[in-house]
């Protein structure tokens, strides 16, 4: 069966297509990650007469917060005391439970079990923190108070509480995940020493697991820090410096969710609401480049997991 | 004997963790059916809040079309940059500094607190632009809080799709568009979809940054761009912390439950799909 | 004037350099082996003709590529000279699509809408590969559930279906049956009447059975290429005569 040459040789006008394609597409992806950064100028400017007038660090270090008082003050050092509390709290709750469930669901979990376990850790992350919240607020702090007969149960521990129940679903996906990118081999030749699994494990798979371990706990307290709803319903909302876990708090973000409605734009409120705003999103990034830097480190200290 | 016995008490350890995570649904979900089950029926549905104080009679219609109408905005407006972004990433930019920092950017975006997202667009779009608070404003701090999910989700399907595809269709000459419509897209298409339900879900239930820019006690939801709208979490959120109604709150909570419930489970089962579909 | 033609030709991963100074030309018309050790540049040496080799992270290349006298680096496009030199890879590949839109990818990219045409142009470039008769009723069906050699000649049929004027083949039979491979080995020898086809493997049987001159490369280096009879019979260096005896490879 014969055939001439059908196809055109010119297509000098796909190649234009092409070209105006691509722009587009990089064009929008650079525009849209630029917006990252668009945030945090807006945001420093609009708080950017309590940075020069009132100074980086009376700011930060002012543990009394008066927007509206004669003369106002405005220090956030007890909100920021409380979210670091709030959100250490909740990972020194999380990080024991949620590894040992990593382990369990990359290493020991009956095949079916393991096949129920993952969507249900799936499905706890997509459960909303004003439910969380909510449900902390109704029957976790009802329960404290009944028991320890207080007259309100709201605390740190109590956020904590709930934070760590939020996060935990975040630290076995991820950490799950770092087990399972351990390259087989690694298995093979412990199995083949004849190292019992429980011992293949502990001291084979997670220290080789544990830079993405590390990272998913620096995950889950940025995730901690950042948190809204449940701090707000939980925390007490006492702006005061804790002195103990048990104490009322007002995290960071409870406090931007609390006041931001009803200030006068341009205020010195206003703009001091920004302020720690830029606070709590540089504390956020900060742990999380923290991180990031120090498994670098890790990294090209030798070991390439 | 002494190892056994650790090793035991180390095994027992897993076992309770793991058990732990489904006692933990399982409680939620039991917790809301038992107390807000009751409650539910379809005038609690259709209707709108009534009585004194406001919500302790009548429903919650208002706040689930509110609801409906904040993720739709939201993905709406954040679906082409998310996946034009995404399409960048694993399809345009495989080389060069460009794409390690939009990765970057877009990596640390995800980690942007909600409330963050909010106060940002309670600035631009509440008072700069004077939209006031409103639909428009909520869904727009919405979709900037869901883009980073949409990006990576969305990347990471087609970055799964069979690299053989784009060197074959690349040593026929053709442009990478033409691949990217017939082949790449399609063959993620259901990856990409679930990354979709998943943002959906994820900005029906975030209550803050809806909270300082869209959410109102009480409104009809009418769908209308610079009106405040009524919503599901921020409902519940009312409805308990002004101690309105205990009942309505619990009943609430599961409808959100619900809703979020059947959205994941679509995503997840979308997600199944494609891994299917990529080990074939 | 050969169709393909190396002048002063290196390339570079980073800095190490994986091709050294290859100067080699190739006949239109014919088939050309080149064998080698692996890890020796043959899949570079054929990735650089049409230009995906520069794909990879860290190549870069200097010297120049001539294809049928135009140097590959100032073509009027990628897709220009790609359309010109079709690639055949180690595995096959089947695009997720039916057997026939497999076919059709490459033409109806380039602007080929009348039925009649595509229909032509599908049965044409499948009975090139002695696929026809095999799937010639169940065009609509995904190609994904062809053989691994059924996949392997749509692959070329796919190839040829943009008309190139050379097909590079890099182990195209490595995965392959016996019987598949002889079907390959047959329908290429019958190709070459019209086609440059150049086929990297290291079967050295192979580049015995169906090409008409041998090329040997190691270490980056072109040792030798001559016509195929000879170069087994009577290389000139030690080195090909100790490859191609089986000494080392």
């Amino acid at each position: 069966m014969p055939k001439k040459r059908v196809i055109a040789i010119d297509r000098s006008n796909k190649e234009w297509k092409e070209k105006i394609i691509s722009s587009i597409i990089i064009a929008t992806a650079t525009v849209s990650s630029l917006l990252l950064l668009a945030m945090l100028l807006f945001i420093l400017k609009e708080s950017w007469p309590v940075w020069s007038q009132i100074g980086i660090s009376s700011f930060l270090s002012g543990a009394s917060w008066r927007p509206l008082g004669s003369p106002p003050q405005i220090g956030i050092l007890s909100m920021i005391v409380s979210t670091l509390w709030v959100a250490g709290g909740a990972l020194l709750i999380a990080t024991p439970l949620g590894f040992a469930c990593a382990i369990f669901l990359a290493e020991f979990a009956p095949p079916l079990l393991a096949a129920v376990l993952r969507p249900v850790v799936n499905i706890l992350t997509g459960i909303p923190s004003v439910v969380y919240g909510f449900l902390g607020a109704a029957v976790l702090v009802k329960f404290f108070e009944v028991k320890f007969d207080l007259a309100s149960g709201e605390s740190l521990f109590a956020a904590s509480l709930i934070l760590a129940i939020m996060v935990i679903p975040f630290i076995v996906t991820n950490s799950e995940a770092a087990l399972r990118s351990v390259p087989l081999e690694y298995r093979y030749a412990a199995m083949a020493l004849g190292v019992s699994r429980q011992h293949l494990a502990m001291k084979i798979l997670v220290p080789l697991a544990r830079k993405g371990m590390l990272g998913a706990l620096a995950l889950a307290f940025g995730r901690s820090m950042g948190e809204t709803m449940a701090v707000l319903m939980l925390a007490g909302n006492i702006l005061r410096l804790p002195m103990s876990w048990f104490a009322k708090g007002e995290p960071l973000p409870a406090l931007i969710a609390l006041e931001l409605g009803s200030t006068t734009p341009g205020s010195l409120h206003y703009q001091a609401l920004f302020a720690a705003g830029l606070v709590l999103v540089l504390m956020v990034m900060t742990v999380n480049l923290g991180i990031n830097i120090l498994l670098y480190r890790l990294q090209k200290g030798g070991h390439t997991i | 004997m002494k190892r056994t016995l650790m090793d035991r008490l180390q095994m027992a350890c897993f076992w309770v963790s793991g058990l732990f995570i489904l006692l933990v649904l399982l409680s939620i979900i039991g917790y809301l059916i038992w107390r807000g089950g009751p409650f539910i029926n379809s005038e609690f549905i259709m209707s709108s809040p009534s009585g004194f104080p406001l919500g302790t009679e009548g429903g919650i219609f208002p706040a689930i079309k509110g609801t409906l109408w904040l993720i739709l905005l939201a993905l709406i407006m954040s679906i082409i940059p998310g996946l034009l972004t995404a399409i960048y990433l694993s399809e345009y930019g495989r080389q060069g500094q460009l794409p390690v920092i939009i990765n970057l950017l877009v990596q640390s975006m995800a980690g942007v607190p909600s409330i963050i997202t909010g106060l940002f667009v309670y600035a631009l779009g509440v008072v700069t632009l004077g939209w006031g608070i409103s639909l428009l404003a909520g869904g727009l701090a919405l979709a900037i809080m869901v883009f980073p999910v949409i990006v990576i989700s969305s990347r990471d399907a087609l970055l799964a799709v069979d690299d053989n595809y784009r060197l074959v269709a690349n040593s026929l000459g053709v442009s990478r568009s033409y691949t990217l419509f017939r082949v790449i897209l399609p063959r993620a298409a259901a990856g990409i979809l679930a990354g979709w339900l998943l943002a959906l879900g994820y900005a029906a239930g975030a209550t803050a940054p809806i909270m300082v820019t869209a959410a109102a006690i009480i409104a009809s939801s009418s769908g209308a761009l610079l009106e405040p709208v009524m919503a599901l979490p921020y409902h519940l959120y009312i409805l308990f912390n002004e101690h309105i109604s205990m009942n309505h709150a619990y009943a609430t909570a599961l409808v959100l439950l619900g809703l979020l419930l059947f959205i994941n489970v679509l995503a997840l089962s979308l997600q199944s799909l494609q891994e299917r579909i990529n080990s074939h | 004037m050969n169709a393909i033609e190396f002048i002063d030709f290196n390339t570079f991963y980073g800095s190490k350099p994986v091709l050294q100074n290859i100067n080699l030309g190739f006949d239109s018309n014919s088939i050309t082996a080149i064998i080698g050790p692996s890890g020796c540049g043959k899949t570079t040496l054929l990735r650089s003709i049409n230009r995906t080799a520069e794909m990879e992270r860290g190549y870069k290349s200097q010297g120049e590529i001539q294809v049928f006298g135009e140097s590959i680096m100032e073509v009027k496009s990628l897709s220009y000279l790609r359309r010109q030199v079709g690639m055949v890879y180690q595995t096959p590949v089947a695009l997720p699509l039916s057997i026939r839109e497999n076919v059709l990818f490459g033409p109806r990219y380039y602007g080929v809408k009348n039925r009649s045409e595509l229909d032509t142009i599908t049965e044409y470039c499948l009975r090139q590969v002695a696929l026809w008769d095999e799937v010639k009723d169940r065009l609509k069906r995904p190609a994904s559930q062809l053989s691994g050699g059924q996949k392997q000649r749509l692959a070329i049929a796919r190839a040829l279906a943009v008309e190139p004027r050379v097909l590079l083949l890099d182990e195209p039979c490595s995965s392959l049956d016996p019987a598949s491979t002889a079907l390959i080995e047959e329908l290429l020898t019958r190709l070459a009447k019209d086609l440059c086809i150049i086929i990297v493997t290291h079967n050295l049987f192979q580049a015995r059975r169906i090409s008409n001159e041998t090329a040997f490369i190691l270490d980056g280096r072109l040792i030798e290429k001559a016509p195929t009879a000879i170069l087994f019979s009577s290389p000139q260096s030690s080195e090909t005569q100790g490859f191609v005896s089986g000494l080392f490879g």
